[in-house]
């Protein structure tokens, strides 16, 4: 990357992408509570104080720790524009990360570049165009849609998830074998933990450790393994 | 569901009242596309490049978005439509959310799905649905652009070593997540396997051909690979 090019990053592409961000982030807070509103005065609904605080105490919970680990652990491959539209539309390890997965590989870009934070900005924008379109269609058309798709087709998206795990996994994978080498079988073992349950004196029950962990592992492994490169490189 | 809370779930004041939340994901998205867009070749991209991503990311995101049909007509039917499209769209995730769902109606004290729902059922669901997941805008809006410093810190100030390290990091997150569908045992272990060894010698057979097709089908290629080797067994061990 060359001076102008960074310049053009630094000062014009980031400050943007962060107004943008910050600004519509903030909007969107008040306009998600716009259908309870109208529930309320259009429909003369009394929504149940003790339902709410239960509610709100049972979900904010189980979701605190996730508010956190989600967006640290999948950042290297948002940045800063994937961040804001993937907290903003959702869906972050099912769409948002295989979408920016497949286009820095697509693009031969890295991950954590500046020309890969772009492709991450581009990527991410479009699979919220095909989810927000899909979702629509499935809002408006309904059971219909379920009564055309034949029974093998409606099985095998049991096993879309897994099988697209195991795809994304082995490209990470084949990135850095030295590292995976070590990291894998680290996973292995911190699944193991966390079934045994001796994650669970953590606050609000520890669900996040292990792929928190893992995270943690992957840093300390990679820096460890390739050392001798990143001084190289600092040099 | 009664025909009364289904009449109001449904009703067009709801759909507009959703509106708002899904127009501001969309014109997000639109303004940081627009603007990724036009500096892309500003800033050392090429138009192939940018080309191939937006393909491979449209392609990439239909398979999960089918996955979500069948848990979002579930929704559906608590929420009905309306508010189902906004919280699927909209700071949603489809598992959090038949969990806010569930969470509501256990507040208030009825069962979900029964003829109990009403008007103050999807009232309070509306709240705690919402206010469940404000967190991560919350966090988002406030650490976004903060969170490069964390990288710096990780990178030991070297920005050169950012990408080694996020590449360790997102195998660390991929692994768990491939793990929590290997343990414990079921059919899905072996999507997880075949979707790997897809892609494992798609990868091999792209480094000697450099097929650009690859690059932007080979995550679905290899995903569908491994959905059909698990119908497949489920049809021959009698599961389907």
């Amino acid at each position: 990357m060359n001076k102008e090019q960074e310049k053009v990053y630094k000062e014009e592409y980031l400050p943007y992408v962060i107004k943008v961000g910050k600004i519509t982030s903030w909007i969107s807070l008040p306009l998600i509570f716009i259908p309870a509103l109208i529930v309320v005065l259009a429909f003369g609904a009394r929504p149940d104080p003790g339902g709410v605080i239960t509610g709100l105490i049972g979900l904010c919970s189980a979701m605190l720790a996730w508010y956190i680990v989600d967006p640290v652990t999948l950042y290297p491959i948002l940045h800063i524009p994937g961040m804001y539209m993937t907290y903003l539309c959702g869906n972050s390890k099912e769409i948002r990360a295989p979408a920016a997965t497949a286009a820095l590989s697509s693009a031969d870009v890295e991950a954590g570049t500046e020309q890969g934070t772009v492709v991450a900005g581009i990527s991410i924008a479009i699979s919220i165009f095909i989810s927000v379109g899909t979702m629509t269609i499935v809002a408006i058309l309904g059971n219909a849609i379920l009564s055309i798709l034949p029974d093998t087709v409606l099985h095998a998206l049991n096993y879309l998830l897994p099988s697209l795990f195991g795809t994304m996994c082995m490209q990470r994978i084949l990135l850095d074998p030295k590292s995976t080498f070590i990291i894998l079988p680290a996973a292995v073992v911190l699944k193991l933990m966390s079934r045994a349950g001796l994650f669970k004196f953590l606050p609000f029950g520890g669900g996040y450790a292990q792929i928190l962990l893992c995270v943690i592992v992957g840093v300390i492994v990679a820096r460890n393994v390739h050392k001798d490169k990143i001084r190289h490189a600092g040099k | 569901m009664t025909a009364e809370y289904k009449a109001l779930a449904n009703s067009w004041i709801m759909w507009a009242a959703c509106l708002p939340g899904v127009a501001i994901v969309i014109y997000q998205a639109f303004l940081i596309f627009r603007k990724s867009k036009n500096d892309a070749l500003r800033i050392g991209l090429n138009e192939k490049q940018v080309s191939s991503s937006i393909r491979s990311a449209a392609i990439t995101s239909i398979g999960p978005c089918l996955v979500m049909i069948t848990a979002m007509l579930a929704l559906m039917m608590y929420d009905g439509a309306p508010f189902a499209w906004l919280r699927t769209n909209f700071i949603g995730s489809i598992t959090y959310e038949l969990q806010g769902a569930q969470f509501a109606a256990d507040g208030i004290g009825i069962e979900l799905g029964s003829s109990a729902m009403d008007a103050n059922f999807l009232a309070t669901a509306c709240i705690v649905e919402a206010g469940g997941c404000v967190g991560w805008v919350i966090f988002s809006a406030l650490f976004s652009d903060k969170m490069e410093v964390v990288n710096e810190k990780l990178a030991g100030g070297n920005m050169l070593a950012v990408p080694i390290i996020g590449t360790g990091a997102l195998i660390g997150v991929y692994c768990s997540l491939t793990i929590d569908r290997v343990i414990p045992y079921g059919t899905q272990v072996y999507g997880v396997f075949a979707g790997a060894l897809a892609m494992y010698l798609l990868t091999l057979y792209d480094r000697k051909v450099h097929k650009q097709w690859i690059k932007e089908w080979g995550l679905t290629i290899c995903m569908i690979i491994g959905m059909i080797v698990c119908t497949v067994i489920d049809l021959m061990t009698g599961a389907l």
